[in-house]
């Protein structure tokens, strides 16, 4: 039923695209020139998202437009014009600012969470060092005896979960 | 006087030389010394000194030191005499007899005349005044009477307070009411005792030999009960007829037709009567067989049945002694009774063996009533089983455990009920072979007997109030009460760094005994697990009671014993730092020397209660900490999960933030203000 609906879901926004995009060529061709050029990196991502990660496609697709943006600004600034779209889709530059958002994108999503997980590590291990040395504490305290005791005793069901584990 | 000077002097006045011994006065198990009256060297004196275990005679002890006796060896003091260390010793003072014995064993017998004339008249009035504050002396014989000077002018009798009633005698001395049972089992008897022996020792003296010498105490019990005594003993001394009438008198073997007082003082001023001798036990018309022999007496018949037990259970589960009983001898009470305790009607515990000693032994105390009660090794007169028990815990043989299982089984109680319904005239008097009361302590002393405080540990105590304790954590000091017995285990403590045992079973029923009111904590004792903290802490609250109520000085060597007794089970708190604590408050509560204090002070049930339930947190924690520990050594994957969502995200609202400033700074630069 989850199934159906998320693809009941995804081919009605797919849709509505495909009417964006009909009516954008219609009225605004050379913007529509510019955009479907541009944003091949995000359809790209779209098709070919290896993870399946929600918010992948729309990081890529924001920097994505982030680096069109401009190039659209530059059309309609020069003329809006589909002669002009095509004189501005020659520049390399042009290409350099919409794909360059796009490997922006792509480096992030690929550096962001390295990053973050050296983070988790680090503090881990300092919450591993902690919980050692309270547990040297204990058994300085109570003796060796503890040791056996706590195997022998089940676990607290009532413990607090560890927080060795970051739920975000 | 200084503390050395009063080593081994007696209220300060007699000085006991143990360096000079007296063999010739020992008295059974106690040892006689040369004592010097430091008031008046003019004094002659010798010291009886109690050996370990044995029960002087303490109800006769004050009436004899509170008034003089004519003719009788004076007991010029008595008590505790500190040898030295933890060496305290029962002492009994008095005058020596320097002119030596009347009598010696081996040199011939004594003239009729010095006997009846000279000695029998002061032994009479010996006898008339005992009986007056009715008293027995129990050691009338011929070997204790003694000249009091070197001239052989005064007479006296000797000694009669430092063994148990009659167990120096030798067994023809003894009446049939205890001359069956073992010598220290004898009782303090009734005047009809010393009356008795007053007979034997004037046949003793005129015959020159004992009487009877040659024969065993079974041999000579059954000869008196067949024959009579005077029968048995009269005829072999050269003897006139005014001995002859006065032995028949004083050898009669019933105590109601023996001689009395009265008589005896009508003797001395001269009206001599002419009595008819005794014949021994009641006769029956008929013969009952038993092991091939005929028997007419039931007295005889017990005492052959008591040495044949399973042969006597067969012919009684036969009926043919209840027949007997009921038809030769007439007697329908004693039949009935016969008859329920061969039905079984009473209780009767054990094995096969058991069941028929125990039968046995109940029929034989019906058969003969008034003799001594047997059970296996054991046989002991009316008052004559505290003596017993102390014998046999001197002696620690088979008595022991006989009389153990005697009282454990309730045969002594089943026999004394018994007796004791043989009311006379309707009146129920409590004088059977213990009294009721006593006898029934004691089975319930024996049914807790594994507890500290009970067994017959506490019998022996409950039937010998003058004696001491017997731990052997004193090493044979005398400890008569309680308040001596904490000060000599307080020495011993201090010599020993507190490694004693103050409260051993001896120790522990000893207590009980003479503190009545520590009652409740011996049963509290009794229900709690001995291995338990709670029992440890029970013993010293019982051991710090004791020194407030009996001897309040300073402890330091029952406190170091407390220390020693503590320290494993503070060892059994959890927390370094709580045992740390209890540990030093113990150290400085020792120095009060209180163990009320120290307990109070380190307040231990407390600190264990507290320690258990922080321990069973702590636990808790650990738990948590090491399931947490393994989570987070565990957790690297998700981790890694957790990271790459959260980066995306940033990821995604640096990439919003991105478009945005985008759009921003397009506006601006294309369409500007």
């Amino acid at each position: 039923m989850v199934d159906q609906a998320q693809i009941k879901k995804r081919s009605s926004s797919v849709a509505k695209l495909l009417i964006c995009v009909g009516l954008g060529a219609v009225f605004v061709p050379p913007t529509v020139i510019i955009l479907g050029v541009g944003m091949v990196p995000t359809f790209v991502a779209r098709f070919a998202n290896p993870n399946r990660v929600r918010g992948t496609v729309a990081a890529m697709a924001a920097f994505n437009l982030a680096g069109i943006v401009p190039v659209l600004g530059i059309l309609y600034d020069r003329g809006h014009t589909i002669e002009q779209a095509f004189r501005l889709l020659s520049d390399v530059y042009m290409w350099l600012m919409m794909y360059g958002g796009a490997g922006m994108a792509a480096f992030l999503l690929w550096g962001v969470p390295l990053v973050v997980q050296g983070g988790y590590e680090m503090q881990a291990r300092q919450y591993i060092k902690r919980l050692e040395k309270r547990r040297s504490r204990m058994i300085e305290e109570w003796g060796g005896q503890i040791v056996a005791d706590a195997k022998i005793l089940p676990a607290n069901p009532d413990a607090p979960a560890a927080k060795g584990t970051p739920d975000k | 006087m200084s503390g050395a000077d009063e080593q081994g002097t007696l209220r300060g006045r007699y000085k006991v030389l143990l360096q000079q011994p007296l063999p010739q006065y020992d008295s059974g198990e106690n040892k006689a010394y040369k004592v010097e009256d430091l008031r008046d060297s003019n004094n002659i004196l010798y010291a009886l000194v109690v050996g370990d275990g044995v029960p002087f005679r303490d109800d006769i002890v004050e009436p004899l030191t509170s008034r003089n006796t004519p003719s009788l060896t004076s007991l010029h003091s008595h008590g505790v005499v500190h040898f030295g260390n933890t060496d305290y010793r029962y002492v009994f003072v008095h005058d020596m007899p320097v002119g030596g014995r009347v009598f010696e064993e081996g040199q011939g017998g004594l003239s009729e005349q010095q006997v009846l004339n000279v000695i029998v008249p002061k032994l009479v009035d010996v006898i008339i005044n005992f009986a007056s504050r009715e008293l027995t002396h129990r050691n009338i014989r011929a070997d204790n009477v003694f000249y009091m000077d070197n001239e052989k002018a005064g007479i006296a009798l000797g000694e009669c307070v430092s063994c148990p009633p009659g167990s120096l005698q030798p067994a023809v001395y003894e009446p049939l009411e205890s001359a069956n049972a073992l010598a220290d089992g004898r009782g303090p008897g009734t005047v009809m005792s010393d009356i008795y022996a007053l007979g034997v020792m004037i046949v003793h003296m005129l015959g020159g030999v004992l009487p009877g010498e040659g024969r065993t105490a079974t041999e000579l019990y059954a000869l008196k009960l067949a024959h009579g005594s005077y029968a048995v003993l009269v005829p072999k001394i050269p003897a006139s007829s005014r001995v002859g009438f006065l032995l028949a008198g004083l050898l009669n073997d019933d105590p109601s037709r023996r001689w009395n007082t009265e008589v005896l003082i009508r003797w001395r001023d001269g009206v001599y009567e002419r009595p008819r001798p005794g014949f021994g036990d009641r006769q029956a018309p008929g013969p009952i067989i038993f092991e091939g022999e005929e028997y007419l007496s039931p007295r005889l018949l017990s005492l052959a049945m008591t040495k044949k037990p399973a042969q006597a259970y067969i012919l009684l589960e036969g009926g043919k002694v209840e027949s007997w009983v009921r038809n030769s001898l007439n007697d329908k009470d004693a039949s009935a009774r016969i008859a329920d305790t061969i039905s079984g009607r009473m209780r009767i515990s054990g094995g096969a063996r058991r069941r028929e000693l125990q039968c046995v032994s109940r029929v034989s105390a019906i058969l003969d009533n008034t003799g001594a009660f047997w059970y296996r090794e054991v046989t002991f007169s009316r008052g004559g089983l505290g003596g017993l028990i102390a014998h046999a815990f001197r002696s620690d043989g088979p008595v022991k455990t006989a009389i153990a299982e005697m009282l454990e089984s309730g045969v002594l109680l089943d026999a004394i009920y018994v007796d004791l319904d043989r009311s006379e005239a309707g009146r129920r008097k409590d004088n059977s072979w213990v009294t009721l009361g006593r006898i029934t302590d004691c089975y319930e002393f024996m049914e807790k007997r594994d507890l500290l405080g009970f067994g017959l540990e506490r019998c022996l105590y409950e039937l010998n109030p003058s004696i001491s304790c017997m731990s052997s954590t004193l090493q044979g000091a005398y400890a008569k009460d309680v308040e001596k017995l904490m000060d000599i285990l307080e020495e011993r403590a201090f010599k020993l760094d507190g490694k004693i045992n103050p409260l051993d079973r001896h120790t522990a029923a000893f207590i009980a005994t003479r503190t009545k009111t520590l009652t409740k904590n011996f049963q509290k004792l009794s229900s709690l697990a001995p291995d338990s903290v709670a029992y440890t802490i029970m013993l010293i609250e019982m051991m710090g009671r004791l020194q407030n109520a009996k001897s309040p000085s300073p402890k330091p060597g029952l406190c170091m014993w407390v220390q020693v007794v503590l320290k494993p089970v503070i060892k059994k708190i959890h927390s370094s730092i709580r045992r740390e604590f209890v540990l030093k408050k113990l150290e400085n509560a020792m120095e009060s020397g209180n163990i009320d204090r120290i307990l109070k002070e380190i307040d231990l049930e407390n600190n264990l209660r507290r320690d258990s339930s922080e321990y069973e947190q702590a636990i808790k924690e650990f738990i948590d900490i090491n399931t947490g520990i393994q989570s987070l050594e565990n957790g690297g994957k998700a981790r890694a999960y957790a990271a790459k969502k959260y980066g995306q995200w940033i990821a995604s609202v640096i990439s919003i933030a991105a478009l945005l400033s985008s759009f921003g700074f397009s506006y601006l630069h294309f369409v500007g203000f």
